[in-house]
């Protein structure tokens, strides 16, 4: 296979270590070749939602995020914290709703294509 | 004839800026709504906006509301010809915390999730208590001192159920629905979190 080297359009999502690129063709080859196909991996759609303390931390209220399959809860945390490093420190107090339901942050759970993962700082209602 | 159509330009002119200006205020101070909470905007209202219901049925009200609680007629709502007793509570905006000076509280929520949580409570509520009707609502955004920031209401035909029902509510409203509370000073805002917040048991860890 002919390697080409390209330049890649950033996409109007955020990516992270967990994900891989995502352009498959190159328009444009030093070679002269006219196409060539890098792997395609499947990438699941994520929303991301940050509430109250969390949302003036980091700036953000919503976020859609593209995330291999398999991507375990942690790593996905992990991630999360890396692009976002000052919620690091208030992992601990928190949880995480994925799809309306707490969730650990350490859960080993895979998420899905579609899923809504939130993350919750500590509730004073009432 | 020709000072006529200057006149009326101008006036034409003067009602098409002024009703510019108008839209333009409008605009630009509304708080700011999204989908999925509502965010403080620093302003108080409790004039005609939109509130979010969250479920109504001829037996429980559930609503998160930025409009003012009218604690009457929310007990009204719960009155049956078939209960003896109606347990309410209301937690208000105090103008005190820890010697601070507190000016004001705000108030959001991941709506959906609180929805859901708060559906939970009164189902739960029916599984353990004998009550005919529930109402539970939550101010979102600004909440001015001494106003209700929450409200619960529960009518029974005895008062053990409804006194105990309604006592619950709040210590399991505090504990698993998200919403979140700022509290504002002169000189600044801070959140808040509640005793009963515990990510272990909202997790099932405990």
């Amino acid at each position: 296979m002919v390697q080409c080297t390209l330049a890649f359009k950033t996409p109007p999502f955020a990516t992270f270590s967990s994900v891989s690129n995502t352009e498959t063709r190159c328009s444009v080859s030093k070679c002269g070749n006219t196409e060539s196909r890098m792997e395609e991996k499947a990438l699941l759609k994520v929303e991301v939602l940050f509430f109250a303390a969390c949302r003036e931390i980091t700036g953000v209220e919503k976020i859609e995020l593209k995330v291999e399959e398999k991507t375990t809860i942690k790593t996905f945390v992990a991630d999360v914290v890396k692009k976002y490093p000052k919620i690091g420190k208030m992992m601990d107090n928190m949880v995480l709703s994925v799809n309306l339901e707490y969730t650990d942050p350490n859960s080993e759970q895979t998420l899905k294509d579609a899923d809504k993962v939130a993350f919750i700082p500590p509730i004073s209602g009432g | 004839m020709h000072a006529r159509q200057l006149m009326a330009c101008a006036c034409t002119t003067a009602a098409v800026t002024a009703t510019t200006c108008y839209l333009a205020f409008r605009y630009y101070h509304q708080p700011t709504q999204t989908k999925h909470n509502i965010l403080c905007d620093g302003k108080g209202k409790d004039d005609d906006e939109e509130q979010i219901v969250l479920h109504e049925s001829e037996d429980t009200i559930l609503k998160l509301t930025p409009r003012k609680i009218d604690d009457e007629r929310i007990n009204n709502m719960v009155v049956s010809e078939c209960c003896g007793a109606i347990a309410t509570f209301v937690g208000t905006t105090r103008d005190n915390f820890d010697g601070k000076q507190v000016t004001m509280l705000s108030y959001e929520a991941y709506a959906p999730m609180a929805m859901k949580q708060l559906s939970l409570i009164s189902k739960e509520i029916r599984n353990r208590w004998a009550v005919k009707k529930i109402a539970i609502l939550h101010r979102l955004g600004v909440c001015p001192i001494g106003e209700a920031s929450v409200m619960i209401a529960v009518s029974s035909p005895h008062r053990k159920a409804a006194l105990e029902a309604c006592h619950w509510a709040i210590d399991t409203l505090k504990a698993k629905v998200p919403i979140w509370k700022k509290e504002h000073y002169k000189d600044g805002s801070t959140w808040k979190q509640n005793k009963e917040f515990d990510p272990a048991t909202l997790v099932g860890r405990k």
